[in-house]
């Protein structure tokens, strides 16, 4: 936990810092080259000035009167100040110009001044002259420079006379000033280059920077998920070792996740389960994956855990990645499942075992009960008073009825014990072959039975013919006294979960009858529950336990409604299919009669 | 027991069944001689002729007796040749469905549910021995009356 805080906090602070660099790092670079251009822009005014200054004084050249044959220029500097006018400037001090420039000129320092005048003058000059000291300048007639000479006395060259040199300064400065805007300009471009450069290096760099975020994140999120599942995840290598584990490993079987890391993993594996493990890794390592592998894995605490293995192996870099889970509970329950389908089995056999018993040990004794019954009856029952005759009567009839129970409880053990397979059964024809079988019945009671269209559904035969032989039977059987039975079967196929569009077939079987107290609705499914005397109805007491259990055993419902005891009505519903297929086109036919909730009296 | 009668040899180890079936029999016009033997084993060598009896027109066998049931004693039947087309009347208690389809399977000629009352009883011995001893004509190797 602590050690991925502070991961995550050192991202940050990288990221924070690539952050910093791409914003910052251009901006004095950009600064700079504004900062170039702007000290270009004052060097360019300030050689303007000079063309100015030069201008002036050529201007001053030009329209001065006063000096005829020498003219002494004293160029200061333009920043400081423009043009002195020397000629001006003798004239007011008074004073031969020529004289006071010549002797400075030749003699500067010998040349004494006497008068007050002259040295305040001689100060100011040399004070000028020292500040900036430019050049003197003799001009003959026609106003061209004959000589000229520094500060120092060297001689100037002068081409082309005054104007010569006006030109000659003119295009000096100008040539010095290209030379600086070449070089101010390359000099920008240089930084500007610098600068782009810089940028698109730190952009580079931060798109890198980026990418190395995206994948961390990526693995970062890929650990996650290695870490986070409940499945214990791993990656081994070609020699038998684990390489990498999640957490969950530690979680299942107890042990630290470095023990896991240090033994060869077939160490966990259980002794029995070994050589198929060493087999299945062998496997992988010519490119076959693991699915689906079990065997057993150790805890720390000695007990084995079954584990389902699911992997794949990487050839190149010889790993294997895979995926165990712990699947002990469900094995548990699968083995429990194994042991109560075995019981159910067991049951079912002591059921069969029974039903063998009672359809012969049970019923012989009964049988010579009956028999021999019979022969006293035969043979002596003139013999015998009234009371003991009786009894014997008695006893005769409660072996009859025992041999009913008995094969009752055979066909209903039977339902379960002899079922048939499960096949197309035409519903019709079923009901058809039952009413045959009842024909004699339905005459003497007179009863009319009116059957609608009837669909094919999956089902055993014989058991639909037994559900129909007792639902029917049962309506013939418990009619009005001095009342004609009147009986409706009729079905429709219906879908009652939308979802699943499995469709069902429900069957009604109404008659106009005795009908029954609602309040035994559990008990009239019950076996040997009888809701009438013996005497008055008889059967063996199993019919609709009988309708129940094949019912049950199809997948299906049965209930009984019997509105206000007028007439019963027995709701069969079955699947149409045996497996829950869509698309079923199963349906009833053109004339169908669908009864619903309509009450027993309103049957024809 | 005269020799030229036909023979009903009778598998049946209960003895109530023994005698409520020689009384059935008593009370059956058609004329034949009846032979008990109380399990399978004993019929076996009865029919092998292990012990002394005349090949029988008709063998009505009990399924459940002990050492060599109906069952065992009827594969055992079927399988020797010269008994291989001897008619055998399964006559028993059970009416498992199970029971009644593995007899026919095993070679029953016939199978008979044993009725609860006197009256059916005798009519039943009667229509068997109607049937195997008047309307059947014995076969080949079968003792003729």
């Amino acid at each position: 936990m602590a050690s991925r805080t502070r991961k995550a906090v050192r991202t940050s602070l990288i990221s924070l810092l690539w952050t910093w660099l791409a914003l910052v790092l251009p901006i004095p670079l950009f600064l700079w080259s504004v900062s170039m251009s702007a000290s270009s822009a004052l060097l360019q005014q300030r050689l303007q000035m000079h063309v100015e200054f030069i201008r002036k004084a050529h201007d001053l050249v030009e329209s001065t009167t006063r000096i005829d044959s020498l003219l002494v220029l004293c160029l200061t500097d333009p920043e400081r100040g423009g043009v002195i006018d020397l000629g001006a400037m003798r004239q007011n001090l008074q004073v031969g110009i020529d004289q006071l420039l010549a002797q400075r000129i030749q003699h500067p320092e010998d040349q004494i001044v006497t008068t007050e005048n002259l040295r305040r003058i001689e100060q100011q000059l040399s004070q000028i002259v020292d500040d900036i000291g430019h050049f003197v300048a003799e001009t003959d007639a026609d106003r061209r420079f004959a000589r000229a000479e520094d500060i120092r006395g060297r001689t100037l060259e002068l081409a082309g006379g005054m104007f010569g040199w006006v030109r000659q300064a003119e295009s000096q400065v100008k040539e010095f000033s290209d030379r600086l805007n070449t070089q101010l300009r390359s000099q920008a471009v240089g930084v500007l280059v610098a600068s782009v450069m810089a940028l698109l290096v730190v952009l580079l760099m931060y798109s890198y920077r980026l990418s190395v975020l995206a994948q961390r994140r990526a693995e970062f999120e890929r650990d996650r998920f290695f870490e986070a599942s409940l499945d214990m995840q791993f990656i081994a290598d070609f020699d038998g070792r684990f390489r990498h584990l999640n957490r969950s490993w530690q979680r299942v079987l107890g042990r630290p996740i470095k023990e896991l890391l240090a033994a060869p993993y077939i160490y966990l594996v259980h002794p029995e389960d070994r050589a198929a493990t060493q087999a299945e890794a062998q496997r992988m390592q010519f490119g076959a994956d693991m699915v689906s592998f079990e065997n057993r894995c150790a805890t720390i605490s000695g007990e084995y855990r079954w584990m389902l293995w699911t992997a794949t192996p990487d050839i190149e870099r010889r790993l294997i990645y895979g995926t165990v889970r712990d699947i002990t509970d469900r094995k548990l329950d699968q083995l429990e499942l194994k042991e109560s389908a075995a019981r159910l089995a067991r049951s079912n056999r002591e059921l069969e075992d029974f039903a063998s018993v009672a359809s012969h040990d049970l019923q012989e004794p009964l049988r010579k009960v009956m028999t021999f019954g019979e022969r006293i009856a035969t043979r002596a029952g003139d013999a015998l008073d009234e009371q003991s005759r009786d009894y014997l009567e008695r006893m005769r009839n409660a072996a009859e009825r025992m041999k009913t129970l008995i094969i009752g409880l055979l066909t209903l053990s039977r339902v379960t014990t002899r079922g048939n397979p499960f096949e197309r059964v035409a519903l019709g024809t079923v009901v058809r072959e039952v009413l045959g079988d009842l024909e004699v019945r339905i005459e003497q009671s007179g009863a009319t039975v009116e059957v609608g269209d009837l669909p094919e559904i999956e089902a055993d035969a014989l058991q639909m013919r037994q559900l129909f032989q007792n639902l029917i039977g049962n309506a013939l059987k418990f009619h009005r006294p001095e009342q004609a039975p009147r009986v409706r079967i009729s079905a429709e196929v219906i879908t009652p979960d939308p979802l699943s569009q499995a469709q069902r077939v429900r069957i009604l079987v109404e008659d106009d009858g005795i009908g029954f107290d609602e309040k035994y609705i559990e008990r009239i499914f019950g076996v040997f529950q009888r809701l009438h005397g013996r005497n008055v109805y008889e059967g063996t007491g199993v019919g609709l336990a009988v309708c129940r259990k094949i019912v049950e055993r199809h997948d299906g419902t049965i209930t009984a409604s019997s509105p206000h005891a007028a007439g019963a009505r027995f709701e069969v519903v079955l699947p149409v299919r045996r497996r829950s297929e869509i698309g079923s086109d199963i349906s009833v036919g053109g004339d169908q009669t669908t009864v619903t909730g309509e009450s027993p009296e309103e049957l024809p | 027991m005269t020799p030229d009668k036909p023979l009903i040899l009778f598998a049946e180890d209960d003895p109530d069944d023994r005698m409520l079936l020689e009384e059935a029999c008593a009370e059956d016009p058609t004329d034949y001689d009846v032979h008990f033997v109380e399990d399978g084993e004993k019929l076996l060598d009865a029919l092998h002729g292990a012990r002394p009896v005349r090949r029988p027109r008709l063998v009505v066998l009990d399924l459940n007796m002990p050492r060599v049931d109906g069952r065992e004693a009827l594969t055992e039947i079927r399988t020797q040749p010269h008994l291989a087309t001897l008619p055998v009347v399964v006559f028993t208690t059970s009416n498992s469905p199970a029971d009644i389809v593995r007899c026919y399977e095993l070679g029953a000629s016939s199978f008979i549910i044993k009725p609860s009352s006197f009256q059916d009883l005798v009519a039943t011995i009667r229509a068997i021995s109607h049937y195997w001893l008047r309307v059947v004509e014995p076969l080949p190797g079968d003792s003729k009356a």
